[in-house]
Order: structure tokens, then C-alpha cells, then sequence
């Protein structure tokens, strides 16, 4: 399938871009070190709760305010992380950039690659699909194949089926 | 429900499978997921991974690399599939990163496919 070269990428790419004040990414570097100072190790039963955002959306009463995709994909990022504008790396230089902006590049750049990847009449499927945002932006850009999402999170699944 | 890390009990003929930021946290059984795929004869896979392996050394990837070990995160995902019986067909950088993660996109097959598009 091919796609629009204008893509939402570009547009929003091709306005101004705000340096990140220093101070910011000092702030980074000591959360980093934060991190190792409890070093973890990776378990199953420590994944599978670390990345259950379905409970995350369910915890902060917010699976009933999910009606639309756009619910689905911001949502969760702007009640979790209560952000505005955040530091982001853009071709190696730091910027400060709207949370939304930065989730909307990097969905229409994972979409352009999937939709040039396959063909109308394909099979998609999702390993970790989460509330199915990434399925339902392929179906919402006119992929007419068939898509499957698998999950472990049952209310990441729940949010899906709304 | 099944498990990506044990023997997948269905059937993708010829299915294209994604992620998104799930390799990442299968630091240990990423060679078993690969090896699964694989076993499921595909068509291609999809991955939207932090691929640490390509960033240029710099200060900010000295503290990604900190920031994966802290976390206990795969680093390896690009030198795991070379190590499989695989195509690497495609890779292109996400233009914006977050400030701890060096993501990629990745398109591979499992090895003699041909992919007509």
C-alpha cells in the first residue's frame, strides 16, 4: 500500500523547533542515575505488571472516558504523566516539544512503514497490542486486510472492545 | 492466551506480525521469541524497538546504555536477529526520540522468503 508523502511527520516537523534548556537534560541524566541506583532484573511476573497500562487507565477511573482513538492514544499521557512539553532528541539535538506532538510522529512514521510493508489484502497482528491504537490507526488509514491484537492485559482488552 | 517465549500454538501463514517496545523487555528469551516467529512461517516481521546498537557514541548514549542496564533492558536486538536464520530487509531510525530510548524500525523475514511488494 502506498501512502501520501505529506505526511503528518512533515507537517508538524517543519515548525519551529524550542532548544531544550540544559537544565532539563541534567534533570534526565539524574534520573538516570536515580534508576541505577536500584538496579533491577527482568522477571515475567515483574513484566507483565510493569507494562499493564490497561490497569494503569482502569486505577485512574479513566477506561469509561475512552470513546474515541484519540482518547486511546493521549489519554493515558496526559492524566499519567501530566505533561505539556517535554525533551525529546531530534537528529541529535534536544528540543522541547508538546507530548502529543512527539506521540503523533512517532504513530504516523510506524503506520507509513507498515501501510508501504504490506498489501491490501494482508494479515496484521500486533504482539502486545494494548488498547489496539496502532490497529485501529491502520484501519482508520484505510488498510482493509485483516488485523489481529494479542494481549495479556484483560482491561487493556477491555478498552479495545469499547 | 499464549506465551512468545514458548512454542507459539497457532498458525500466520504468511502474516505480517508487529511490535511496539515489547523486545525490550525480553531481555532473556528474545532469541526464543525470534526462533517461534520463525517456526510460524511468516511473512515478515515488524518491530518499533530501541536499537541502542545504532546510536553514535555520544554522552546521551552513555546514559541510555545506563539507563537499559538500570532497567534491566535488551540492548541487543539488531546482533540477536543477525544471529538467526533471517533477512533484515529494512531499518529506519524514529526522526524523534525520547530522551532514554534510541528507537528503530525493523522489517525482517525468516531466511529464502520473498517478499513481492
Amino acid at each position: 500500500m502506498s501512502q501520501k508523502d505529506d505526511s503528518l511527520s512533515s507537517k508538524i516537523l517543519s515548525e519551529p523547533i524550542i532548544p531544550l534548556p540544559k537544565s532539563y537534560i541534567i534533570k534526565y541524566y539524574l534520573y538516570v542515575c536515580k534508576l541505577l541506583v536500584n538496579k533491577r532484573k527482568r522477571s515475567k511476573i515483574q513484566i507483565s505488571k510493569e507494562y499493564d497500562y490497561g490497569s494503569y487507565l482502569k486505577g485512574l477511573d479513566l477506561i469509561n472516558e475512552v470513546k474515541t482513538i484519540d482518547d486511546m492514544r493521549y489519554l493515558m499521557y496526559d492524566r499519567y504523566y501530566n505533561s505539556q512539553k517535554t525533551g525529546y532528541v531530534l537528529n541529535g539535538k534536544w528540543c522541547l516539544l508538546d507530548q502529543r506532538k512527539f506521540i503523533d510522529i512517532s504513530e504516523d512514521q510506524l503506520q507509513h512503514f507498515i501501510l508501504k510493508s504490506v498489501k491490501e489484502s494482508d494479515t496484521i497482528l500486533e504482539l502486545g497490542c494494548g488498547n489496539g491504537k496502532h490497529l485501529f490507526e491502520l484501519r482508520n488509514r484505510g488498510f482493509k486486510g485483516t488485523l489481529h491484537g494479542f494481549e495479556l492485559s484483560k482491561n487493556a482488552v477491555e478498552t479495545a472492545k469499547k | 492466551m499464549f506465551d512468545i517465549t514458548q512454542k507459539i500454538p497457532y498458525t500466520f501463514t504468511d502474516s505480517t506480525i508487529f511490535t511496539v517496545g515489547v523486545t525490550e523487555q525480553l531481555k532473556y528469551d528474545i532469541g526464543k521469541m525470534i526462533d517461534n516467529l520463525i517456526a510460524i512461517n511468516l511473512k515478515q516481521v515488524i518491530h518499533e524497538e530501541d536499537v541502542h546498537e545504532l546510536s553514535k557514541f555520544s554522552i546521551r548514549k552513555v546514559f541510555l546504555m545506563l539507563y537499559a542496564y538500570a532497567l534491566d533492558y535488551n540492548t541487543k536486538l539488531i546482533k540477536t536477529l543477525k544471529k538467526h536464520d533471517l533477512d533484515i530487509l529494512e531499518i529506519e531510525m524514529i526522526t524523534i526520540q525520547p530522551p532514554v530510548q534510541h528507537s528503530g524500525l525493523i522489517r525482517w523475514t525468516p531466511h529464502k522468503k520473498v517478499i513481492s511488494n
